[in-house]
């Protein structure tokens, strides 16, 4: 059969339906005037002719109406013709079409945005070559599952695994960089030469590095196509100039193209490793890259490498003593599992969200449906079949689908805009996220699917209309029973699922709230916060008599209570490491402890406000030259002298066999959280003075008074005096710093926090709907209450009870499911369990306010019901 | 198929049709001559037969209908399985 021949007469019997039926009306003629002409021909007068020739053709007009049908396209007729009818009425009641579109259009395009973040954060494979063979290689001590490696045990993982097509090496740096007259501090990575093949990613202009300028130790450099636009004005003469990071050239040999951003988007420079460290071993600076073997498994490879890192262990035990190697899918790397669970729970929250709108809707349009039952049932008595006229009642919803899923993807992509806008650089692969062609046909088959559901329920009404009482005088909607019990199993389901929305945001709320509360250790109010980065005229011998000025002069200006440097507040950098302490025999190898260690000046522990416990602070005398002195924190003293007094005891960093001087202890601080985000418990810490382990990179912390904004230009302007090459970063302060930390939970908090409290307005507008549709059916019974002696608070009770009692249910089954559910959440939480009684409690007893005020209102008005009006009326 | 059979062996009209029907079946079947039509236009749907306007042989506008390609084969496919069937049933009939 020539489908093309049948495609173009569907489509002429689409377009041009007048001219074929012209010519089947003509047609028909023509046979009736033949078959006269027969007749009169057999001898019948014209008249009797005329007659039996339309006798014996049958009844013209439904004969048409079949030879319509038989064009094979009479339902796309019938379903343009519903669908019509479905915009009028849209039209005709624009209270009902803006709430019913609203409604859909947030849920569908909070469903679209989450799923497009979805899927450009997760699951769109990573912009590289063969990115399912993409991994990072960690060292694995017994304090942390993800440290650092060191670069000789790179070097004989490389050479002894076989199931790596190659390993490559990098490490995020923020070094001074020098462009003509500006210097600044600027994003980078220090990488080997095969980090960017092994990415299978190459520069748009000039070369990558060679392994022969590794090996020579060349210092040679690759701009990110926005340092290139911005600071050589895009210029393609870039290649062969230099690149001054911390005072030394580097010559520039290539450009990336805009679309890599590897380890981040907002990394501007790639500079080649040329540092020797053939001997370095155990935990060291270096993130490893690999690429598997094509058909290499994850477990395969990390297995070959384990049996690589056991040999090293024992071959250097002084420093791989107890380590070990993990395998990881690069993907999973840029999308740690915490983000991929919020995600997820996100994803469903507001496809939950979605659900209650539906059902809001479906109890709409079946409130409007009781309406036009009337109608309906004529119709039935007409001969119109059953099905037929459900058909239409599901088509014409289909109009307000596409017009809820049109509005619902341009709320999609500002959604995903504001994320944008607001989590840049926060959240990985961010910018990777648009609404593309994945993301469109995921909501138009979510708009099918919600159109489904809203559609087809109320439309399978028509079966339950009863054409005789429908059409009987003064009846009231019958089928009651039945539909009664469908409008509240509806509002049950949505009360169920808001609650267990809500119940989900508010142990996010409360796990935020106590981490909120936390003490953190030291006292962040009103404290300003820059980092510095000394110019390369101060070397580190003079950089302890710079802090020195810098904070004399600081400490003078009115306002500022004290000052304080330390080389990183929040930062994890130095984490782990070996303590020896002093009279530890020598065959007690000890471990590697995940440690941090700071230099600061003398003033530090007053400028954040952390307490001395015992012991005293730095002091002038602890200079570079005197015997090395250390302040702990409790953690650190009970580690490592548990029930002894740790105060004037030694010890030194390394091995009992290590060079490095030993320290003693001359204060104990308190703990303070500084792990990057206050949820991290604090880790050992020991403050040096800045004096003694000299630094040039150093954040200042300035306590004041009363706003630490407010002194933000005078503090520049003082380190500008001072020495006009001091890099100063954007001030900040310590709460913000403290906040920006929280971001990622803030994130998913604030997002569920918003779709919850949409699910709970959803559901308090479905709880309206269906007692204020249950006070509109029964006032003439409530005239007959009144009449009969019921007093106004009778009636009040009788509404709001049946009201509750369905929110009542829907609470018992939101708890049910809540409790089944909420511990999928256990990872996101802090310090609070998954059925928190209180958080419970809070939200059954929210849900229950806003359901006695959606009750409320529909009860005012059938307390004011006039008997004497009500009963005459019906 | 008696549609198909009539038009292999001429086009006519609508009309037409309907009376070589009757004829050929000595006016045993004659239905209701309008409920041919969707039949016709069934057939045309299927791409069996075309239409084409012209004059009767007494001079009145028809559209002519004339058998396709594909419905040559549809109409010997149907004239076997209703010899076919019509075995069948002669066989049933005379065994017993």
């Amino acid at each position: 059969m020539n489908v093309w021949r049948r495609i173009q007469s569907r489509i002429r019997a689409l377009f041009q339906k007048p001219q074929l039926d012209a010519e089947m009306d003509e047609e028909i003629r023509s046979h009736i005037q033949m078959r006269t002409d027969a007749n009169i021909e057999a001898g019948m007068n014209p008249e009797e002719a005329r007659f039996a020739a339309l006798r014996l053709f049958g009844w013209a007009e439904s004969i048409k109406e079949d030879c319509r049908d038989a064009r094979g396209v009479s339902w796309i007729e019938h379903l343009v013709r519903d669908a019509r009818f479905g915009i009028r009425m849209l039209w005709k009641n624009p209270a009902f079409t803006l709430v019913a579109v609203l409604t859909l259009a947030l849920g569908i395009g909070g469903s679209t945005a989450v799923f497009s973040l979805i899927n450009g954060v997760l699951l769109r494979p990573l912009p590289y070559r063969n990115p399912e063979r993409l991994v990072v290689v960690w060292t694995e001590s017994p304090a942390s599952p993800t440290e650092a490696t060191g670069y000789a045990n790179y070097v004989d993982w490389k050479n002894q695994c076989s199931t790596f097509e190659e390993l490559a090496i990098y490490d995020p740096i923020r070094p001074l960089v020098t462009v003509g007259e500006r210097t600044e501090g600027r994003r980078g990575a220090m990488v080997s030469a095969n980090f960017f093949s092994i990415l299978g990613a190459a520069p748009f202009l000039g070369r990558s590095f060679t392994a022969e300028e590794e090996k020579q130790r060349v210092r040679v450099a690759i701009l990110s196509y926005r340092l290139w636009l911005n600071r050589f004005a895009g210029v393609s003469n870039v290649i062969g100039r230099t690149l001054e990071i911390e005072g030394q050239p580097s010559e520039i040999v290539g450009v990336m193209p805009e679309s890599f951003g590897f380890p981040g988007g907002d990394t501007e420079f790639w500079e080649l490793n040329y540092y020797d460290q053939t001997n370095r071993r155990g935990i060291g600076m270096w993130m490893v890259l690999g690429r598997l073997m094509e058909g290499q498994s994850i477990a395969r490879a990390e297995s070959e490498l384990r049996g690589v890192a056991a040999r090293l262990a024992n071959e250097y035990p002084n420093d791989n003593r107890g380590l070990s190697a993990r395998v990881v899918p690069l993907s999973q790397a840029v999308a740690g599992p915490n983000l991929r669970v919020a995600f997820w729970i996100l994803f469903w929250a507001v496809l939950f969200v979605l659900l209650i709108g539906c059902l809001n809707l479906v109890n709409l349009l079946l409130a409007r449906g009781v309406a036009r039952q009337r109608e309906l049932a004529t119709r039935l008595a007409l001969g119109a079949s059953p099905m037929g006229m459900a058909g239409q009642l599901a088509v014409e919803c289909v109009p307000l689908g596409v017009l809820g899923g049109l509005v619902g993807v341009a709320l999609a992509h500002l959604i995903v805009r504001g994320v944008q806008a607001f989590a840049m650089n926060r959240i990985p692969r961010l910018a990777e996220v648009h609404v593309d062609v994945v993301v469109v046909s995921f909501a138009v088959g979510l708009t099918a699917l919600a159109t489904l559901i809203f559609a087809v329920i109320p439309a399978m009404q028509t079966r339950v209309v009863d054409i005789n009482e429908s059409l009987k005088e003064g009846a009231r909607g019958t089928g009651a029973a039945r539909q009664t019990f469908l409008r509240h199993t509806l509002v049950i389901s949505e009360v169920a699922l808001a609650f267990l929305l809500l119940v989900g945001s508010g142990l996010l709320l409360r796990s935020f709230q106590s981490i909120r509360a936390l003490d953190p250790g030291f006292n962040a109010d009103r404290v300003l916060s820059v980092g510095i980065k000394l110019p390369l005229t101060i070397n580190r011998t003079n950089s302890t008599l710079f802090y020195q000025e810098l904070s004399a002069r600081l400490e003078a200006l009115p306002g500022v209570e004290s000052v304080g440097l330390i080389e990183d507040v929040f930062g994890g950098g130095n984490s782990g490491g070996r303590i020896t302490v002093e009279g530890a025999s020598l065959e007690s190898v000890e471990e590697v402890t995940p440690i941090r260690f700071d230099s600061i000046t003398p003033s530090w522990f007053q400028a954040v406000g952390a307490p001395l416990l015992r012991g005293r602070l730095f002091e002038e005398r602890d200079r570079a030259g005197v015997p090395g002195v250390a302040i702990i924190n409790e953690t650190m003293a009970r580690r490592f002298w548990a029930g002894q007094d740790a105060l004037g005891k030694r010890f030194k960093f390394g091995r009992i066999d290590s060079t490095a001087p030993w320290l003693t202890v001359v204060g104990i601080v308190r703990d303070m959280r500084r792990e990057r985000s206050l949820e991290r418990t604090p880790l050992p810490q020991v403050f040096r003075p800045v004096a003694q382990i000299p630094s040039t990179n150093m954040e200042l912390l300035v306590r004041t008074s009363s706003n630490p904004m407010a002194v933000a230009e005078t503090v520049r302007r003082e380190i500008e005096a001072l020495d006009k090459g001091v890099v100063v970063s954007p001030m900040s302060t310590l709460e913000k710093r403290i906040g920006a930390s929280l971001f990622e939970r803030r994130f998913q908090t604030l997002l569920l926090s918003a779709f919850s409290l949409v699910a709970l307005l959803l559901a308090g507008i479905g709880t309206y709907g269906v007692v204020h549709f249950s006070v509109q059916q029964r006032v003439r019974e409530i005239g007959v209450r009144m009449a009969m002696g019921a007093r106004k608070f009778d009636v009040f009770s009788l509404i709001v009870g049946g009201g509750l009692k369905i929110v009542l249910i829907g609470v018992g089954l939101g708890i049910g499911l809540a409790v089944g559910m909420t511990r999928l959440l256990e990872r996101l939480l802090f310090e609070i369990k998954p059925m928190d009684p209180l958080t419970f409690g809070g939200v059954s007893l929210l849900l229950l306010t806003i359901s006695v005020l959606a009750c409320w209102l529909p009860a005012r008005r059938a307390m004011n019901v006039d008997p004497m009006h009500a009963l005459r009326e019906q | 198929m008696l549609i198909l059979k009539v038009l292999s062996r001429e086009s006519t009209h609508g009309f037409g049709i309907c009376q070589r029907i009757q004829q050929w079946s000595d006016e045993v079947l004659s239905v209701g001559e309008g409920s041919l039509y969707p039949a016709l236009y069934r057939l045309l749907d299927h791409g069996w037969i075309e239409s084409e306007w012209g004059v009767s042989e007494n001079n009145r506008k028809a559209k002519f209908y004339r058998l396709t390609r594909a419905g040559r084969k549809q109409l010997e496919c149907e004239n076997q399985s209703w010899e076919q069937m019509c075995l069948a049933i002669r066989r049933v009939m005379q065994a017993i």
